[in-house]
């Protein structure tokens, strides 16, 4: 896993927290099961409820036709809101990384010592080779994917 | 909400031999047998992980002959309930001769009862499974499992044989009931994939699920469906459900919370410094429940008393105070009985630092949680139907100002914004700067969740009043403003699902044409 650490391989550009999204209860909405009744599975993460009290999102995704599967896809979808959105903007030396790799970030000024994934690295060759990484703490779907994708096309 | 709640626990006892505590060893073997034989946990084979029992019988050089009945065995107790006069039990069992088969049987008795009397005719080398009905009696019984000689086991010298056993079970029957079922209701049991493994209609409001083939524990869940065959309940997913389960199909109890104050002030600082937080716990038919402990917890300053007594009204209070700013989360919480199960409730109140005291002669004046902002780069407010979106930009990176925090924009004294930092940015370089971007209390409508909410032929003014003192009124976070007069002209019936505040009271002021704000006083107007 790479680690970046502020002042000797990586300045600290931008981190940004958003709380929008944040959910600590999530009500899933799936499809229907054999017998042809709605999947309903609600999950909760305690430890997010006693910080940011009960904050309820309902989702609906109509593919999840058993209840096994709705129900890890909840808990899935719980791990990424039960926290605040972090995104961090790194300018570092370059080294080889790949959207959905893990990296370690230090930096003393915004207090952080954690791990993120990868969302976009740019790279910028020639003498002193430098990049510019985004980091954040959510799993980077495949929309993620395609997003950056689209933005880099909009570059051209 | 309704919920499947066990009453009784069919689980009388039950052993994966992962240990053998409790059981101790018996045998009346010849005494050069009792010598080279022994029962002990054995890690190959087991059925389940990572042991079984092991009852192994050996012929030493001149040991002499082992008579019928002669036994070789664990035991412990275990207590029959009252009222049963037969019980299920389960075991596995395997057994291996080498080289030549001796006259032990596998045997496993409840008190004077035998239930399983494997013999030699049984195939080896294989895990065979017993499941019966065995009659008893109430009170404590003898747990017998090993192996009695059935008939004379000769000497042999060097002769062994290799009895296992695993995964035991004694429970009350090869049923399930639930009960409290309204007419035509159905209870069905799924396992873990989503398999239905077994159903039943209700009879006199008792669904009763034959699970007598069933392995025990199962690991599975309920769903209850209503006459119409609508699912209305699925129970979570549970590891130990054993014939003679009990579950009671029915409301549990509930909790709502309410504030006197949504912005308290930090101890020392103006009026008010403390909010006093009211719990109310009803039961399952909706009364007060009265004299049960709530326990209070805070996850910013302190409560006090840290646990209280619901009196005749089902009510019971403690008071919020801190010395310090920042967002307090205050959980009530019922830690529920045997019958019924744990709930609890959370509300949020925000202590700031002072009131915020604006200063009339500045065209601008910010104040983050009640503490003034002395340097602003750029502030912009954009206000539109929808939601109204402010971002601000410092010129330095406070460390005391955090996301979700409470802010205010005053023009000349005038307050033209209130609302919460939702996104918050630092940036190093080039400069130190932090930029902050929060809605109006507006937000607080589209976070909260209305799970269900019936009006019948009422008027639009008075569900959106209903609306607002149902849901929004005990957290004082958006305050009832104006109501357009011309609203009470148009009555409606709506019954929704699954909604936010904000969505539902959209819906209710398009229908009469009126929009949903929130002002900078945190009131809610709809006109």
């Amino acid at each position: 896993m790479a680690t970046f650490k502020e002042g000797e391989n990586c300045h600290v550009m931008e981190y940004t927290t958003d709380y929008r999204d944040l959910a600590t209860v999530l009500k899933l909405r799936g499809g229907e099961n054999e017998s042809g009744a709605q999947i309903v599975v609600i999950v909760s993460d305690e430890d997010a409820i006693k910080t940011y009290g009960k904050r309820m999102k309902v989702a609906s995704e109509p593919q999840w036709t058993t209840l096994v599967l709705c129900q890890l896809r909840a808990l899935q979808l719980l791990a990424n809101y039960s926290k605040p959105a972090i995104s961090i903007s790194l300018d570092a030396r370059a080294e080889v990384l790949h959207v959905g790799d893990s990296a370690q970030v230090l930096s003393s000024n915004m207090e952080l010592d954690d791990s993120f994934t990868v969302q976009s690295v740019v790279y910028e060759y020639g003498p002193g080779g430098r990049m510019t990484v985004e980091l954040t703490n959510r799993a980077v779907t495949l929309s993620d994917i395609l997003a950056t994708i689209e933005r880099q096309l909009e570059r051209r | 909400m309704p919920t499947l709640v066990r009453q009784v626990e069919g689980k009388i006892y039950d052993s994966r031999f992962d240990d053998l505590n409790g059981w101790i060893e018996e045998e009346d073997l010849p005494p050069l047998w009792a010598q080279a034989s022994y029962t002990a946990l054995a890690g190959d084979p087991f059925y389940s992980s990572p042991y079984s029992l092991l009852a192994l019988t050996k012929s030493p050089a001149n040991a002499g002959n082992v008579s019928a009945g002669q036994y070789l065995r664990r035991k412990r107790t275990v207590t029959v309930p009252s009222g049963l006069t037969s019980v299920r039990m389960q075991v596995r069992n395997r057994w291996v001769h080498a080289p030549s088969t001796m006259g032990f049987a596998r045997r496993v008795r409840l008190g004077d009862s035998l239930f399983l009397d494997g013999q030699v005719g049984d195939e080896q080398n294989v895990w065979l499974w017993k499941n019966d009905v065995v009659n008893t009696s109430a009170g404590e019984k003898d747990l017998r499992v090993g192996v009695e000689a059935y008939t004379t086991v000769y000497e042999v010298q060097d002769n062994t044989q290799y009895h296992w056993f695993d995964d035991i079970v004694v429970c009350r029957s090869g049923s399930i009931k639930v009960t409290n079922l309204a007419s035509g209701y159905k209870a069905k049991l799924f396992d873990a994939s989503d398999a239905l493994i077994v159903e039943a209609t209700e009879s006199g409001g008792i669904a009763t699920l034959d699970v007598s083939n069933a392995s025990y524990p199962i690991t599975g869940r309920f769903k209850i469906y209503d006459g119409g065959n609508n699912l209305v309940h699925t129970s979570e997913l549970s590891t130990d459900i054993y014939g003679g389960d009990e579950y009671l199909y029915g409301e549990s109890y509930s909790i709502a919370v309410e504030t006197d104050n949504y912005i308290i002030n930090r101890q020392g600082a103006s009026s008010p410094t403390s909010a006093t937080i009211t719990f109310t716990l009803k039961d399952e038919d909706g009364d007060p429940a009265v004299g049960k402990t709530i326990n209070f917890m805070t996850s910013h300053g302190t409560v006090n008393p840290s646990s209280g007594v619901t009196g005749g009204d089902g009510k019971t209070s403690t008071t919020l105070t801190a010395t310090t700013m920042g967002i307090a989360v205050v959980k009530g919480e019922w830690p529920g009985t045997d019958l019924y199960p744990r709930i609890y409730v959370t509300i949020e109140v925000s202590v700031h630092r002072d009131a915020d005291s604006p200063d009339g002669d500045k065209e601008y004046d910010i104040w983050i949680q009640g503490r003034k902002i002395w340097d602003c780069a750029v502030i912009r407010v954009s206000d539109n139907p929808a939601e109204d979106i402010t971002e601000l930009e410092i010129p330095y990176i406070d460390v005391d100002v955090k996301g979700l925090y409470d802010f205010a924009i005053y023009r000349y004294g005038t307050k033209l914004f209130f609302g919460r930092i939702e996104v918050l940015t630092k940036r190093i370089a080039p400069t130190p700067a932090m930029k902050l971007e929060g809605r109006s209390m507006i937000q607080a409508l589209m976070r909260t969740p209305i799970e269900s909410a019936v009006f019948t032929n009422a008027t639009l003014k008075s569900i959106i009043e209903q609306i607002h003192s149902q849901f929004l009124a005990p957290f004082k976070q958006v305050l009832l403003g104006t109501i357009s007069q011309h609203l009470e002209n148009i009555s409606v019936t709506l019954s929704e699902t699954d909604q936010t505040a904000y969505d539902l009271l959209s819906k209710v002021a398009a229908l009469g044409a009126a929009t949903v704000s929130v002002d900078a006083d945190r009131k809610m107007h709809v006109r």
